[in-house]
Formats: C-alpha cells, structure tokens, sequence
C-alpha cells in the first residue's frame, strides 16, 4: 500500500468523528509518513512501518475525548432539521405563489370559525330574549294585578314562569356549547404549537 | 508492564524528550525507542492528551517544502516530571519494601 492509498483508507475509516479530529489524525500521520520517506524508506515500507490501519483507526476513536463525540452527535442533529439554503431560496421566490395561498387558506378557516362563534351568540341571544319574556310575564302581571283582571294576572305569570323554565333549560345548553368551543379551540393551539 | 503505569511513564518520557530543545512526532519515536516501547500510533494520542492537558504547545515549521509540527513543553509539562520524579522516591520505597520481604521470606 503506497502513501496516498493509507491516507485515503485512514480519511475513510475516521470520517464519522469530527472533521477536526480527522483533519489532525491525517496531518500527523502523513508527517509521520514523509520523516520516513525522507530518512530513506520507500512509500510502501513507511506505511508497513506505521503497523495496522485498524489499530491506528481504533485509536484515534479511543482518544477522542467523550464530550467532543457527543456535542458532534448533537450537532449533526441539529444540522439535519435546519434548512438548506436552497429551499430557503425556493422559499423566498416561490412567496408570490405561495403567499397569497397561505394567506386566503387562513381567511377561509378563520371565517369558518367565526361561523361557530356566531352560532354560539345566535344561542345565547335566545337566552336573553327569553329572559326578555320573563320580565314582559312578570310586568304583565303586576299590570294587570293592578287593573284586577286576575285571569290575565295569571296567563301573564303563567307564561312568565313558562319562559323562565325554558331560559334556564336553554341557558344551561348553551353554556355547554360555549365551553366546548373554548375547548376546542385551545386544543387546537396546543396542536398547532406542538407541530411547529 | 501494567497498561496504566505505562501509560503515564510514557507521557512522562514524551515530556522529557521535549526537555533539550523542541521535537517532532517521528524525532520522540527514534529518541525513545531504546528506552520504552513506542509507536507513531501511541505517540498520537498521548501528544493530544499532554497538549490539551496544556503540558505542551504545538507550533506548525516548514520542512523541506512541507509543514512538520513541533512540540514545545510547558512550565506546566515541566512541572509533571518533577512530580513524577518526587512520586517516584515513594514509589522506589515500596519497591525496596517488596523486595526486601520477598528475598526474607521467599
């Protein structure tokens, strides 16, 4: 095996730990190399001299400090979920095209959620405009207490009490519904955040 | 001999072949061959340990139309031979002591 064959061979078997580590290994063995050649050796016996590729391999991976190993691993990870500058650049002209998309897909589910809300307030106005009954019974009432037609005294409460049932009925109702909305929607964010 | 205690004798000998002047990966090989048992292979990382250990500063010369390293020992560097030279007073007493009841009671 001739100088530049070892020096490829060791470069590949070392290429996984970091580039600095391997960068210095291959200088100090080719300095090693070369003081041989340059004392009288040929290639071939300089590079039997240096012993076995794979001690030499085993080595260097065992010196290579603990820590180093790890913050290259975490590295390498990191660098994996960034973005290449080329999709940053695609993602920079294709704006125009995908802008606008983005931008009317959000109006979309923003008016669809509104659609809910405004549901949610269609409900909660019928709360209020039994409520509404209620206090015309009640009123009633007392009018026509006033007035002494006690049977008209009595529809009028009767349908005030009528109306208070179903305020209360409808009112639970939509408390139910509202809650689930609010609900919805938080899980909702909690998802969008966690996928970011 | 025991992989540890030769393992620091030899950063101890890589130190001391730095002592008359700066020296090279290959130039320790040869100058320490007739004394303990070294290659290019374990002469690599023991360098790196001593140098990030801050025993010894590495400076890059041209050579012969190419870049050959040199090591230069430290104040440090020289302080562990010292150590090591004052360990080994104790290290020779326990030696004496072994020896002595081994040749008594043998």
């Amino acid at each position: 095996m001739n100088k530049a064959d070892f020096l490829t061979e060791l470069q590949r078997r070392i290429a996984e730990y970091p580039s600095e580590e391997t960068k210095r290994s291959v200088e100090y063995y080719t300095e090693m190399l070369d003081d041989r050649i340059e004392e009288g050796m040929t290639e071939e016996e300089a590079v039997a001299s240096l012993g076995s590729l794979t001690d030499i391999a085993e080595q260097i991976k065992c010196e290579i400090p603990l820590t180093t190993l790890v913050k290259h691993k975490a590295k390498e990870k990191t660098k994996s979920k960034k973005l290449s500058p080329w999709v940053i650049l695609m993602l920079i002209l294709g704006f125009p095209l995908w802008g606008p998309l983005l931008l009317a897909c959000f109006c979309v589910f923003f008016s669809l959620y509104m659609l809910i809300w405004v549901f949610d307030i269609v409900l909660w106005s019928g709360t209020v405009a039994l409520g509404a009954v209620v206090l015309n019974g009640l009123i009633g009432c007392i009018v026509n207490l006033v007035r002494l037609s006690v049977p008209s005294a009595c529809f009028y409460l009767g349908s005030a009490m009528l109306a208070l049932g179903l305020c209360i009925f409808w009112t639970w109702g939509t408390k139910v519904i509202t809650k689930g909305i609010v609900y919805g929607t938080k899980r909702c964010f909690i998802q969008f955040k966690k996928s970011l | 001999m025991d992989i540890q205690l030769k393992r620091g004798m030899l950063e101890i000998c890589v130190l001391s072949a730095l002592l008359r002047e700066d020296s090279y990966g290959y130039k320790i090989v040869k100058d320490l061959q007739p004394y303990i048992e070294i290659s290019e292979s374990t002469l690599y990382p023991i360098l790196r340990r001593l140098e990030s250990a801050g025993a010894l500063n590495v400076y890059s010369t041209e050579h012969n139309g190419r870049l050959r390293k040199y090591y230069a020992i430290t104040e440090h560097g020289r302080g562990r031979i010292r150590e090591f030279l004052n360990e080994w007073n104790g290290m020779l007493a326990i030696y004496n002591y072994i020896k002595e009841e081994m040749s008594e009671n043998e």
